[in-house]
C-alpha cells in the first residue's frame, strides 16, 4: 500500500534534503498516499449505503433500496409510503450525521494531538465533554430555572444550547488562560484536565441533587446517540464542519511544522502561539457542536488520527483527509451495529465506537512497520 | 440556582456523617454478626389471626417485653426475612415508599426519612424526620442513630442496599420492595399490611385498586384484542426509552385496555425510532417526572414543551398517534408508583373516551388522596392534555 523507505521524511519540513532519487521516492510515496485516501472512500461509501438499508424497521434491504431510489427520483405518488419516510427522514440524516460527526470529531482530535504534540489528546482533552455534559445536566435537572433564561425554546434545543454554551465557556477559559500565560502544550493539557475535573464535579453535584427520573435522562444523554439527528442539526454541523475542513486544509504545512517542535515552526515563519490557539479554538468549536447535538461520543477523535498516521504517516496533507474518512467510517459502522445488533432495541453508539475502533487500532498496530508518534 | 445552593447547604451534614458513618458502621458490622445469627434462628410463624389487630393498639406495644411474635416473609427480591412484631420504627431508603406508608396510616412510625421526601411539600408532616438516605447515598451513621427495626429499600437502581453486612451489624432488617409495578403492588401492599399489622387498611388500598381495575375491565367487556389501541410508552429517560413486560412501564397499558407496543421488548431500553414509526402506535404515552406534572405544578408550559417535542419528531409525526393528537403525559407518581391506578384511569379514558365519558380521573384521584392521604389537599396538574388544561 505504501512504501516504507527509511530515507523518506516522515514529517515534511524537518529540513532533510532529499538525496539521490529522493524526489522520485517522495513522489511515489505521495501518489501512494493519494491512492490510500481514494481507496478509503470505498469502505465509506459502502458503509454509508449499508447504513441506509438496515435498521429497526422490519423492511428488507431490497425494499429500503427501492425506497431510497424512489425518494431520489421523486416518484412514489402523492402518498409517500412509510419505508420511504423512514429512509429519507430518519436514516439519511442519521447516516449523514454519523459521517459528518465522525469527520468533525476526527478533525478535532487530529488538531488537538498535533498542536498539543500529545498522542493522548482527543477532542475532549480541554474538558469539552464534561462541560457539555454539565450543560445538559443543567438543562435536565434545573430545567425550570433554565427555561426562564431561554424563553420558549423546544425542549431538545434547551439541552443543545446549554451543552454548547458550557462547552464554549470551558474552551474560553482554557483559551484565555493560555493566552495570558506563555503557551506550552503541557500547560494547555493541564488546564484542560483541570476544567474536565471541575465540570465533572459540577455535574456530579447536580446528579446528587437531581431525582432519579432526571438522572436517568442525563445518563442516556451522556451515552451519546445518533437518535437525535435531524436535518436542521445536520445542516448546522455540516456548516461548522466545512469551515473546519477549509481552515485546517490551509494549515497543513503549519501543522506539520508544529508537530515537529516550536522552534522548527518558528524558523519556518509561523506564529506558533497564535496558530496553536486558533487550532484549539477550531477543534473546540467542532467538538462543542457535535457533542451538543449527539452527546459525548467517545473514542473516535482519539483513534481516527492514529489510524490515519499508521496508514499514511504524519504529513497533514494526507493525514487530514485520511483521518476524516476514518472517523466517518468508524462512526457509521458503530451506528449500524448500535441499530441492528439488538433491533429494535438501540445500543448507545458511544458504547460501540470503542468496540469498532479498538480492534482496528490493534490490527494496525500489529502490522505497523515504524513509529509515527 | 438559588435553590441549588440552599440544597447543597442542607446536605452538607449528610455527606459528613456519611463518611464517618461508613467507617464506624463497618466496625460495628463485625461485632454484631453473632446477634444476627441468633435472630435468624427459625421460630414459629404466627397464625393469620394473631396478626389481625387494630391500628390504635399498635402504638402502645412498645415496651421491651412485648410479645415475641415473629413473622417469616418473602420480599420482592426473594429474600426470606424474619421480622419481629410489632414493627414500631421504620426507615425508608427509597423516596416512593412514603406514599404507601401514609396510605397504610403508619407514617408516624417513620424514624428514618429520605432526603427527597424531606424536601417534598406533599409530605410536610414528616419533614422533620431526619433523612438517612438520598437518591445516591445511604447514611449508615444516621441509620444507626435512627435505630429502625426495619428499612424498606428498593429492588430498583436507587434506594438499593448492597451493604447488607452493615445493616445486619446494626440489627436492622432490610425489606426490598419494588412498589413500582402494578402486577406486584397488591402483594407488596398486603405484605406491608402484615408487617405493620394493619391488614385492614392494606386491604382497603388493595380494594381500591381492584375496584377500579374491575370497573375498567367491565367497561371494556367485548373489546377484542385487535380492537385495543396500540400504545407506545416512553418513560422519563426520554428519547424512545421504553420498557417491556416486567418493567415499570408495561402493565399499566394492559390494565387500561391497550396493547403495549413493547410486548416483545426485554427490560428497560432505548428503541429505534423507525421501529416505533413502523409499529404506528395509536397512542403515545410519555411518563414525565414530578417537575413537569404533579403536586407542585401550576402551569402546563413544561408539559406542553415535552409534548410538542415528541409530536415534531421526524416520521413519528406521521404516526396515527400524532396525527390524532393522541400524545399524552402522566407523571411517575401516578403511573409507576402506588398511585398507579390513577394513571391507568387517565389512560383508559384517553384510549376509550366514549366508554369512560362519565368517569373523571381527577375526581377519583381526589377520592384517593382524601382516603389514603388524609389531611392533604388534592392540588397540582397531573395529566396533560386534559379537558381542563
Amino acid at each position: 500500500m505504501r512504501t516504507t523507505s527509511a530515507t523518506d521524511p516522515d514529517v515534511a519540513g524537518t529540513g532533510d534534503a532529499p538525496v539521490n532519487g529522493g524526489v522520485d521516492a517522495y513522489r511515489r510515496r505521495h501518489r501512494g498516499r493519494t491512492r490510500t485516501v481514494l481507496l478509503l472512500l470505498v469502505p465509506l461509501v459502502l458503509a454509508s449505503l449499508w447504513a441506509l438499508l438496515v435498521g429497526g424497521a422490519s423492511h428488507g434491504m431490497r425494499e429500503s433500496w427501492d425506497a431510497l431510489l424512489a425518494g431520489l427520483t421523486g416518484s412514489g405518488g402523492t402518498e409517500v409510503d412509510l419505508i420511504q419516510r423512514i429512509v429519507w427522514q430518519l436514516r439519511v440524516p442519521r447516516m449523514a450525521m454519523a459521517v459528518i460527526g465522525g469527520m468533525a470529531l476526527a478533525l478535532a482530535g487530529m488538531l488537538m494531538q498535533t498542536v498539543l504534540r500529545n498522542p493522548l489528546a482527543s477532542p475532549y482533552t480541554l474538558g469539552i465533554a464534561s462541560a457539555a455534559s454539565f450543560g445538559a445536566a443543567f438543562a435536565i435537572i434545573l430545567r425550570s430555572s433554565v427555561l426562564t433564561i431561554w424563553g420558549n425554546v423546544p425542549y431538545d434545543w434547551i439541552i443543545v444550547t446549554n451543552a454548547f454554551v458550557f462547552a464554549f465557556i470551558a474552551t474560553a477559559v482554557v483559551y484565555l488562560l493560555a493566552r495570558v500565560q506563555r503557551v506550552t502544550p503541557e500547560t494547555i493539557v493541564l488546564l484542560g484536565i483541570a476544567m474536565m475535573f471541575l465540570f465533572s464535579a459540577l455535574t456530579a453535584l447536580l446528579q446528587y441533587l437531581g431525582d432519579p427520573d432526571q438522572m436517568a435522562e442525563l445518563a442516556y444523554w451522556m451515552f451519546g446517540s445518533l437518535n437525535r439527528a435531524t436535518w436542521t442539526k445536520l445542516a448546522i454541523t455540516a456548516a461548522v464542519g466545512l469551515v473546519g475542513v477549509g481552515l485546517a486544509s490551509r494549515w497543513t504545512w503549519d501543522l506539520n511544522a508544529l508537530m515537529a517542535d516550536d522552534d522548527t515552526a518558528r524558523s519556518a515563519g509561523i506564529d506558533v502561539s497564535r496558530r496553536r490557539l486558533q487550532a484549539l479554538a477550531l477543534a473546540s468549536l467542532l467538538t462543542a457542536t457535535v457533542v451538543s447535538f449527539l452527546g459525548p461520543i467517545g473514542f473516535i477523535g482519539l483513534v481516527a488520527p492514529h489510524l490515519g498516521r499508521m496508514l499514511v504517516g504524519a504529513d497533514h496533507r494526507a493525514l487530514l483527509p485520511t483521518s476524516l474518512l476514518l472517523g466517518a467510517i468508524v462512526l457509521v459502522l458503530a451506528d449500524i451495529a448500535a441499530r441492528t445488533l439488538a433491533a429494535p432495541v438501540t445500543i448507545p453508539v458511544g458504547i460501540l465506537t470503542a468496540f469498532v475502533g479498538v480492534p482496528t487500532l490493534m490490527f494496525l498496530m500489529m502490522r505497523r512497520t515504524k513509529e509515527h508518534w | 440556582m438559588f435553590s441549588m445552593f440552599s440544597l447543597r447547604r442542607r446536605r452538607r451534614p449528610v455527606v459528613v456523617t456519611l463518611v464517618l458513618g461508613l467507617v464506624l458502621a463497618a466496625c460495628a458490622g463485625a461485632a454484631d454478626d453473632a446477634a444476627t445469627d441468633a435472630a435468624a434462628s427459625p421460630q414459629d410463624e404466627v397464625s393469620e389471626d394473631a396478626l389481625v389487630s387494630d391500628d390504635d393498639t399498635n402504638d402502645e406495644t412498645t415496651d421491651g417485653e412485648a410479645s415475641a411474635e415473629t413473622v417469616t416473609v418473602t420480599d420482592t427480591a426473594a429474600q426470606t426475612l424474619e421480622i419481629d412484631l410489632p414493627v414500631e420504627r421504620v426507615a425508608i431508603l427509597d423516596s416512593g415508599t412514603a406514599d404507601v406508608l401514609r396510605a397504610l396510616g403508619v407514617l408516624d412510625r417513620l424514624v428514618g426519612n429520605h432526603q427527597a421526601v424531606v424536601e417534598d411539600s406533599f409530605f410536610a408532616e414528616i419533614a422533620d424526620v431526619p433523612a438517612v438516605a438520598t437518591h445516591s447515598e445511604i447514611s449508615f451513621e444516621a441509620l444507626a442513630e435512627a435505630q429502625p427495626d426495619l428499612v424498606i429499600s428498593s429492588t430498583r437502581a436507587h434506594g438499593v442496599v448492597t451493604d447488607n453486612e452493615i445493616l445486619a451489624g446494626l440489627d436492622i432488617v432490610d425489606l426490598k420492595l419494588s412498589l413500582r409495578q402494578p402486577e406486584l403492588m397488591k402483594q407488596e401492599v398486603a405484605l406491608l399490611g402484615q408487617i405493620f399489622q394493619v391488614e385492614e387498611r392494606a386491604q382497603e388500598l388493595i380494594d381500591f385498586y381492584d375496584r377500579w381495575e374491575t370497573e375498567i375491565a367491565q367497561r371494556l367487556e367485548g373489546v377484542t384484542d385487535e380492537e385495543r389501541p396500540r400504545v407506545f410508552v416512553e418513560y422519563h429517560a426520554g428519547d424512545y426509552a421504553t420498557g417491556g413486560p416486567g418493567s415499570r412501564f408495561y402493565e399499566q397499558v394492559v390494565l387500561a385496555g391497550g396493547n403495549n407496543l413493547s410486548v416483545d421488548i426485554d427490560g428497560e431500553v432505548q428503541v429505534d425510532p423507525e421501529w416505533v414509526a413502523e409499529q404506528d402506535p395509536d397512542v403515545i404515552l410519555r411518563e414525565v417526572s414530578a417537575s413537569t406534572l404533579g403536586y407542585d405544578v401550576t402551569s402546563t408550559d413544561e408539559a406542553e414543551q415535552v409534548r410538542d417535542e415528541i409530536m415534531s419528531r421526524p416520521v413519528i409525526d406521521a404516526t396515527t398517534a400524532v396525527r390524532n393528537g393522541a400524545v399524552y403525559l402522566v407523571p411517575t407518581n401516578i403511573y409507576s408508583r402506588p398511585a398507579y391506578i390513577i394513571g391507568v384511569l387517565y389512560l383508559a379514558k384517553w384510549l376509550y373516551p366514549d366508554r369512560f365519558d362519565d368517569l373523571d380521573p381527577d375526581e377519583i384521584h381526589r377520592e384517593y388522596v382524601e382516603t389514603f392521604h388524609p389531611g392533604i389537599e388534592h392540588q397540582g396538574i397531573w395529566a396533560y392534555p386534559t379537558d381542563r388544561s
